[in-house]
């Protein structure tokens, strides 16, 4: 071999920057681990007699090739904060895949591959955008599975927010916090644990707490519709702000006491959990109630909840003590994105659905279980629109932006105003899609159905509007627009960021 | 004495009556100049070293003080010398104030530590003053609060005026000292009223300052609208005590990582990103409308210039901090209202204290009819242990006490405790006896 030679296969070989091979030895542990949750329907299934092979299957494939992945890539190369952004994206990719098996084999479950991966997806990106309209006719271990994929999905965000896009410095998180120079030397793999093992435990409390509480409307007889089966799983979807229902029409059957189970537990799961750890397991309540993002969190549910009432009665939808109930639950399910619904809000008056649309844009709190922007991100650009506007006035002022009376850093501020852009870019261009797909298959989409079906799967809240509205499902969608609203869920679970990191030139090379 | 510059200067000049001094600098010129000038004993070299202050016979010493531009190298002295002469007083100048923080809360083992930043702020405080006020003071590094306020002939009664003061909305932070009616005091007790025209000393916190300021004054808000230009310490040291007073403060800073630093540190003020010679900026930030511009900038020639060009624009009253002791003449002459030097400020400070650890400030009332003092009382005085309801009643009224450097306001069942010390309002004529009783 010529030293040419030689010399162009070294290159060659360092061509790329990121290891690939440390991803998928990485990514070969997260199917493992996600594969082993395929092990808890199967339990459901042998508890209520179906068959489990529609979960052992994939559990089995995933073990297999998760295996596989860790044992052919072992030692190879070192799993850096770039490769970080690879195994996220293809992570939550592979477990949308393994996760649509089951609803493809199970008997009753679905017949078509796009299908079951938006279905798949949807579990795991917590968005309550579902293609069965009747969940009540599933197998009760799929149905299950259907909940279940949820809290995983809430499970793997809580991950992803606390440990690893805090890392990456993706879209301005942690702006308040000041940067800490050790984080960057200290194992990936201990902050993983550590934030499991703090927010993670209190993620499943949180998850028994209500599971028992809806039980116990049940044992008490409150809500003769609650069995301990639809207990389990509306906790699931609950704490996760997932939204899947396990009957159908959302939460229309249920009581109005379990109504107000779900909104507790939704208003909880949709705050800082960093700051609700430090209530709820140190109890310093402090932090929480002065934080200002919590402040407006309440502002942003109240003034939705007044303007949802005031629509409702001015549409003679609702009226007294009903419209301001319906008002303040749809409010926080909008907002915190999870997507219960108690009525059908298609065919609520423009202005109420309109509102809902606008909370859901903005999503809950940061390091909180829902999506979309989150509060924070908004109150920055609030603050940052304020200052411009001061600084026209006073061209020499110097004038920083302040969160809880600390700084906000201005590379923050920048990450905050792309990801913001981004993020209605994207919007726009989900409706987009969907319009051009509509009028290839011919039939007629509204805009704003549209909008409200893309800010669905954006936020990562839902349900839509019109057929995709909460009675209904995103079936009637082609195969095309299924696979764009599934990339919309998972761009907006996974902060945009990351997976905009992919598709640029500067991420591969060295 | 460690340090022959400004601050050492004025303080040998002053202190040189009553002791006999050593002076330890680096400098040789200086040190030549002080023995032509004064005849004192020099040493040469680092006031820090333990040879040099062995040399100057640190060892039969009763006062150390160590006024070198240094911060840490006057507090470092200051230690040196609390061993090799446990029974010396000490005296630090320092310049940042945190030091000042450290010291308040006994981590350093000083008896005295005086900031030039501090008392430069303090003193602009005490010009700009507040509302409806005559004349204000400040003692206890700025935690007490001495102002005669003037209540308006048209004031109408409220909570406060025209009521009996005992059931009067008085801030439980604040004593009425004294009332004065038509030239005539009154002894302001429970059954006192103040009323329109009267004119009231009060000692209080700058909080219930504040309030009482707001009901004297009536619905007329202080405006209190101040630039200060540079941001340095001494800059800084005054935006946060006026602020901490209400004041709406502009900071004027030209180099920019200052002025986000500053804009970090004190987040009420407004920071601008300018120099003050700039007609045009002057012009667009409209700081010919403020009423005060205080200038604390790091050259004299600039300072001039800059309060000149501002007094063009309009600003009513220009307080400029001068580094050159010569310098206050040449600008009190021409057209500027107040030039202080901090350096000067600082002396007097350590000559109060050198002079009498016991009495630390005094300041005069009506044309020195009155005095409030700020004593100590002494370890071994009889009052000590009483409530004061139980003193005897001769119109001097304790508006304050400092007790473990903070500050309080006494009510009739509170008690004097030792090492207290007291803020007093009295009628000049008792001051000394009252001085010496304390």
């Amino acid at each position: 071999m010529t030293d040419t030679r030689r010399f162009k296969r070294v290159v060659r070989r360092r061509a790329l920057g990121v290891s690939v091979r440390a991803s998928l030895h990485a990514l070969g542990r997260v199917l493992e681990i996600v594969s082993l949750a395929l092990a808890a329907p199967a339990l459901v299934a042998a508890v209520y007699l179906e068959s489990p092979l529609p979960f052992l299957i994939p559990l089995a494939i995933g073990l297999a090739v998760g295996f596989l992945l860790e044992r052919t890539n072992r030692g190879k190369g070192r799993l850096g904060t770039r490769e970080v952004f690879l195994v996220i994206v293809l992570a939550w990719l592979a477990a949308a895949l393994l996760g649509s098996g089951p609803y493809l084999l199970a008997a009753h479950g679905l017949k078509h591959w796009a299908d079951a991966f938006m279905e798949s997806m949807a579990g795991l990106t917590t968005t309550n955008i579902s293609v069965i309209a009747e969940p009540g006719r599933l197998p009760r271990s799929l149905l299950f599975w259907r909940q279940f994929s949820q809290w995983l999905g809430g499970l793997g965000v809580i991950v992803l927010t606390l440990a690893l896009l805090p890392r990456l410095r993706v879209g301005g998180r942690e702006p308040t916090i000041a940067e800490q120079p050790g984080q960057e030397v200290e194992r990936l793999s201990r902050g993983v644990k550590v934030v499991i093992r703090r927010f993670g435990l209190l993620y499943l409390g949180l998850t028994i707490v209500a599971a028992v509480t809806f039980i116990g409307l049940d044992l008490f007889d409150i809500d003769d519709r609650l069995n301990v089966f639809d207990a389990l799983g509306l906790a699931l979807s609950t704490v996760s702000t997932g939204g899947f229902s396990p009957h159908a029409g959302s939460l229309a059957d249920f009581s109005i006491a379990t109504h107000w189970v779900v909104f507790v537990f939704m208003a909880l799961a949709g705050a800082n959990i960093v700051l609700l750890f430090r209530a709820l397991v140190r109890g310093e309540a402090r932090p929480l109630l002065r934080d200002s993002e919590t402040r407006l969190y309440v502002v942003f549910a109240v003034l939705g909840a007044v303007g949802i009432a005031a629509a409702l009665v001015a549409g003679d939808v609702a009226s007294g003590w009903r419209s301001i109930h319906e008002g303040l639950f749809q409010a926080v399910s909008f907002l915190t994105t999870t997507g219960f619904t108690t009525g059908n809000i298609s065919t609520w008056p423009l202005a109420a659905t309109a509102i809902l649309i606008g909370l859901a844009l903005i999503g809950g709190c940061v390091f909180s279980l829902s999506g979309s922007q989150k509060i924070l991100r908004v109150q920055i650009i609030g603050k940052l629109l304020h200052r411009e506007i001061t600084q026209t006035v006073h061209p020499e002022a110097v004038l920083h932006i302040r969160i809880n009376r600390r700084l906000v850093d201005e590379r923050a501020v920048r990450g905050i105003i792309s990801f913001a852009l981004i993020f209605f870019g994207l919007l726009a261009l989900g409706v987009l899609v969907l319009e051009l797909d509509a009028a290839r298959m011919n039939f007629h989409l509204n805009v704003f159905p549209a909008l409200a079906d893309t800010t669905a799967a954006l936020s990562n809240g839902g349900p839509g509007l019109g057929f995709a509205g909460p009675t209904g499902s995103f079936a009637p969608f082609s195969d095309v627009s299924k696979l764009a609203l599934s990339a919309l869920m998972l761009l907006g679970r996974l902060e945009i960021i990351p997976i905009a990191v992919l598709f640029s030139k500067s991420y591969w090379r060295p | 004495m460690v340090g022959a510059g400004q601050v050492g200067t004025t303080i040998l000049e002053a202190l040189r009556g009553e002791h006999e001094f050593t002076v330890v600098d680096r400098d040789h010129e200086r040190l030549a100049e002080l023995v032509q000038n004064y005849g004192v004993a020099v040493v040469e070299g680092d006031g820090t070293s333990r040879h040099v202050l062995k040399e100057g016979g640190i060892e039969e010493a009763d006062l150390f003080i160590s006024c070198t531009s240094r911060d840490e190298a006057n507090l470092i002295a200051c230690l040196l010398t609390r061993r090799l002469a446990p029974n010396a007083k000490t005296i630090a100048r320092v310049s940042n104030e945190e030091y000042l923080e450290v010291w308040r809360d006994h981590f350093l083992d000083v008896d005295f530590v005086v900031s030039s930043e501090l008392e430069a702020a303090l003193a602009v405080s005490r010009i700009i003053g507040i509302p409806a006020a005559r004349q204000t003071d400040v003692f206890a590094d700025g935690q007490v609060q001495m102002v005669e306020f003037e209540v308006p002939r048209d004031a109408k009664p409220g909570a406060v005026i025209g009521r009996r003061l005992r059931e009067s909305a008085i801030s439980y932070d604040s004593r009425v000292a004294s009332i004065i009616r038509d030239g005539r005091r009154i002894v302001p007790r429970g059954s006192e009223r103040i009323e329109p025209g009267d004119r009231v000393v009060v000692i209080g916190s700058p909080k219930a300052i504040n309030l009482w300021s707001a009901i004297v004054a009536g619905g007329e808000q202080r405006t209190g609208d101040v630039v200060v230009f540079g941001g340095g310490r001494t800059g800084v040291a005054i935006a946060r005590v006026l602020l901490s007073q209400g004041c709406r403060v502009r900071i004027v800073e030209a180099d920019s990582r200052r002025a986000h630093r500053i804009a970090e540190l004190l987040p009420k003020a407004r920071v601008l990103e300018a120099t003050g010679m700039n007609p045009d900026f002057l012009d667009r930030e409209q700081i010919g409308r403020a009423e005060v511009a205080v200038f604390a900038m790091r050259e004299d020639a600039k300072i001039h210039y800059a309060a000149t060009l501002a007094k063009l624009h309009g600003v009513p009253f220009t307080i400029a901090i001068v580094h050159d002791a010569a310098s206050i003449e040449v600008f009190e002459k021409s057209g500027i209202d107040v030039a202080l030097n901090p350096r000067l400020i600082t002396s007097e400070e350590i000559v109060r204290f050198a002079h009498d650890p016991r009495t630390r400030q005094v300041s005069m009332l009506e044309r020195n009819r009155f005095e409030i003092l700020d004593v100590t009382v002494r370890e071994d005085n009889e009052l000590i242990g009483k409530p004061l309801s139980e003193l005897p009643v001769t119109g001097t009224v304790i508006g304050a006490i400092i007790r473990n450097d903070r500050a309080f306001f006494p009510h009739g069942h509170d008690r004097l405790q030792r090492g207290d010390r007291v803020i007093v309002f009295t009628e000049s004529e008792h001051a000394v006896k009252l001085e010496r009783e304390l």
